[in-house]
């Protein structure tokens, strides 16, 4: 045991001499550095302008609101005039500009009473300027359409108590009681609670004010590891040229192999972890322990596995982006393409990434995270023992 | 000399081409197969959501008017797909990925919701990797919470005014529900949409495929270690005693490279065009005219790897140090999320980096634009990584002992 200490604690200080490994480990911080200073600068994700010639009318009050309902997601601010709007949205400031009518109350009372929706004069009462139509601008419309429901939520109601009770709706106070009732169960209440696949609370979505850049880490991370165990493929192909490992018997080096990539992808499989922990993206300790220790050993067996069928060094390395981009999309850690089409999610099936990410809340692809670290890492191991050897 | 040294260069560095060719092909089977594949099985090409619904009995006559009304609004119904589950069926349907979200309605939620006291509804995500299009449901739901708050408020301020008047609500109470509803979801043209052409206007198919153009050229260097990564500062100099400068061997390896990413590129344009013709869903905005266009990007991108191979003198460690330097300067460049997401200073940082000049001239290309501004700073760049490359390998053989060598 204390030989195995010595050569492990040997092996990382070689290591981390290397060049690519010093790469891959000065990458997390600066990611880390680079991703805090982003949420730092930036007050929203999609800046939206706004801009109502409107100056004491609902109008203003209605800019006002979504002012007001900004959050670190979509934020809006106020444009002097048109032009201006025109130009942020030109000059790419902002995503998308909307141009608000004076009375725009009415017009949207006008809109909600036309039942049938044929007055095609009551089109487009609101305008938005964009460059593109993008995911983003259909999020932000629907920001602003449910703030025209507002402004006609009340119409709604008195239209509906004059159709029913004329008589008693023409009594004195009767509008104003029914719009002190209508205000007074105004009460914004907390409709969705957004949970994991386990059934533990998703604090990211939960919390207002969470750094959303924050959100990629743990991806990016995974795909850190799978490169450094990849790296540590490499480095095997530079030491067996040289035959620095040369006295090992044969019938140990499978063995030898995958423990070489599985102890070189340790020092950035430790680093991620503690990554994981800054940034508060960390479950519990045991959960995250226990699941990237088996990440470690499936990126190892999945790095070997390859290099069992691919023995030219220029080959495998061509193989490194293509994975590394393949995993980024799709497992995934930007935009998860799986939503929009579906048969990317059989990739995922033979990438490592996916395996690890899927696991972090559920039991069940914990299990299928364990297995497939058991298959990869066995079938190399075998794989190789029992290739048939060239002779020369 | 000159002329029998490029032959050489380009015989050498040719060898590369079946492997780069082969990888482009390689990736580009893979995107396209899954996208063939998505196009077969959705015929809109994008099947959006699965969201599997869990709700009792007794709310499922409401809930399915929403999902009704949901998946018949105008671009709403592309976003969502539901199917009703039960609450174990939704679990292990969402573990095992075959459903991408999962909705649970509380018990009697909307016994509830007249009675003012419901509990918030649980949305489950599958992945641990909440990305933006997270945040941006998760900001959808405010949106659905205020048109909730502002239908309930008009239901229970009816239900009060009719408490006042000694009046039954039962049923007028459920056909204002009902009527809020409908008018929630018929939105219909409300909002016009006014296009404004900037000089650098995109459509996300232009964007995606400049964006996606860059990263393969980028990506080729990789390839390039075998050959490029090799140090070969003897030869350089015993070169250069016999009269070929070091200017003009980096000239004509950088010609001879150039010669290679130009016929990858060359049939790279042919399988577009040949997919285009043949594939009906196929489209990708390159065609001869724009190919001639954009070749001037290859330039930079090859001073770019020659300049990263010649000063790590090691082809592994060039290899790591393109990928890496490509996805984060890409990434800042917007080519993962659109840049207007960071903060300024980044936007201004990404249209500076390399990725970003050659997204700026590679995009204008494809749309049609003028393209000469963004030409200027792709020669610029080349220039200056050309320079520096020259004072690099200067430096370096310097320090090796070049100078030994003169003095003897």
């Amino acid at each position: 045991m204390r030989k195995f200490i010595i050569w492990f604690v040997l092996f990382q200080k070689r290591i981390l001499r290397k060049p690519m490994f010093q790469i891959t480990l000065l990458l997390i911080p600066l990611l880390i550095f680079l991703l805090y200073s982003f949420a730092k600068d930036n007050n929203a994700l999609i800046d939206v302008a706004i801009f109502t010639e409107d100056e004491n009318g609902y109008a203003e009050d209605f800019v006002e609101n979504l002012v007001n309902d900004s959050t670190d997601v979509v934020s809006f601010y106020i444009c002097e005039n048109e032009d201006q709007l025109r130009r942020d949205v030109l000059m790419e400031k902002v995503e998308c500009g909307y141009i608000i009518p004076p009375e725009i109350d009415k017009l949207v009372n006008e809109f909600y009473r036309d039942g049938d929706m044929q007055n095609s004069s009551l089109d487009g009462i609101v305008k938005v300027i964009t460059r593109n139509s993008s995911v983003s601008v259909k999020v932000v419309n629907e920001i602003v359409l449910g703030e025209m429901f507002s402004c006609a939520a009340f119409s709604i109601l008195d239209d509906f108590m004059h159709e029913k009770h004329f008589n008693d709706m023409s009594e004195n106070d009767a509008n104003s009681k029914l719009k002190g009732y209508f205000n007074n169960n105004r009460h914004r209440q907390m409709m969705f609670a957004f949970e994991y696949a386990d059934g533990s609370d998703n604090i990211m979505l939960n919390q207002s004010g969470s750094n959303y850049y924050m959100l990629p880490v743990r991806g990016m991370l995974s795909v850190l590891i799978l490169v450094a165990s990849m790296s540590g493929v490499i480095m095997l192909d530079g030491d067996d040229k040289k035959g620095t490992w040369g006295r090992i018997r044969v019938v140990k080096r499978p063995f030898f192999n995958y423990l070489y990539i599985l102890l070189s992808v340790f020092p950035v499989a430790f680093c991620s972890l503690i990554a994981i922990f800054l940034t508060g993206l960390s479950t519990d300790f045991v959960r995250e322990m226990l699941i990237m220790s088996t990440y470690m050993f499936l990126a190892a067996g999945f790095a070997n596995f390859i290099y069992v069928f691919i023995k030219s060094i220029y080959v495998y390395c061509t193989l490194i982006p293509i994975l590394v981009v393949v995993s980024l999309i799709v497992c995934p850690v930007f935009v998860d393409f799986g939503d929009i089409v579906k048969p990317v999610k059989f990739i995922r099936s033979i990438l490592p990434t996916a395996y690890y990410l899927q696991s972090v809340y559920s039991f069940l692809n914990q299990v299928k995270l364990f297995f497939a670290a058991l298959l990869f890492s066995s079938m190399g191991i075998i794989l190789e023992k029992y290739k048939p050897k060239v002779k020369y | 000399m000159v002329l029998e040294y490029f032959k050489l260069e380009c015989k050498r560095v040719l060898r590369l081409f079946p492997k780069i060719f082969l990888v482009t092909i390689f990736v580009g089977a893979v995107i396209g197969g899954i996208v063939m594949i998505s196009i077969r099985r959705e015929p809109k090409g994008i099947s959006g959501i699965t969201v599997g619904v869990v709700a009792e009995e007794s709310d499922i006559r409401f809930i399915d008017l929403g999902i009704y009304l949901v998946e018949h609004t105008d671009d709403l119904r592309y976003v969502c797909k539901f199917s009703k589950v039960t609450e174990d069926e939704g679990k292990q349907k969402l573990e095992s990925g075959v459903i991408d979200a999962l909705l649970i309605f509380p018990e009697n939620y909307i016994k509830s919701v007249y009675n003012g006291n419901e509990k918030p509804l649980v949305l489950r995500f599958g992945s641990a990797q909440s990305g933006i299009s997270s945040l941006l449901f998760k900001r959808l739901s405010d949106v659905i919470a205020n048109y909730m708050m502002e239908a309930k408020a008009g239901v229970y301020g009816l239900q009060d005014m009719y408490e006042n008047w000694n009046y039954i609500y039962k049923h007028d109470s459920d056909e204002l529900a009902e009527r809020y509803a409908m008018k929630i979801f018929s939105r219909k043209k409300m909002i016009v949409e006014e296009r404004v052409s900037p000089t650098n206007n995109l459509s996300v198919v232009h964007y995606y495929a400049s964006a996606g153009l860059v990263l393969i050229f980028l990506f080729w260097g990789l390839n390039c270690g075998s050959v490029l990564g090799v140090q070969e500062d003897v030869l350089k100099t015993l070169l250069r005693r016999i009269g070929l400068s070091i200017h003009k061997q980096m000239l004509l390896k950088f010609i001879s490279l150039f010669l290679l990413f130009i016929l990858n590129f060359f049939f790279l344009l042919i399988i577009i065009l040949f997919l285009q013709n043949i594939v009906t869903y196929f489209f990708f905005p390159v065609n001869c005219i724009v190919f001639i266009k954009i070749l001037p990007a290859i330039l930079l991108v090859c001073s770019f790897i020659l300049i990263v191979y010649e000063l790590f003198g090691d082809g592994v460690g060039g290899m790591l140090f393109i990928f890496f330097s490509t996805v984060i300067m890409g990434f800042i460049s917007g080519f993962f999320y659109p840049s207007s997401y960071f903060p300024e200073w980044v936007q201004y940082l990404g249209r500076f980096l390399p990725t970003g000049v050659l997204f700026d001239y590679v995009s204008a290309c494809i749309s049609g634009q003028n393209i000469f501004a963004p030409l200027i700073n792709i020669l610029l760049y080349t220039f200056a990584f050309l320079a520096a490359l020259l004072y690099g390998i200067h430096i370096r053989l310097v320090a090796s002992g070049t100078v030994k060598l003169k003095a003897k």
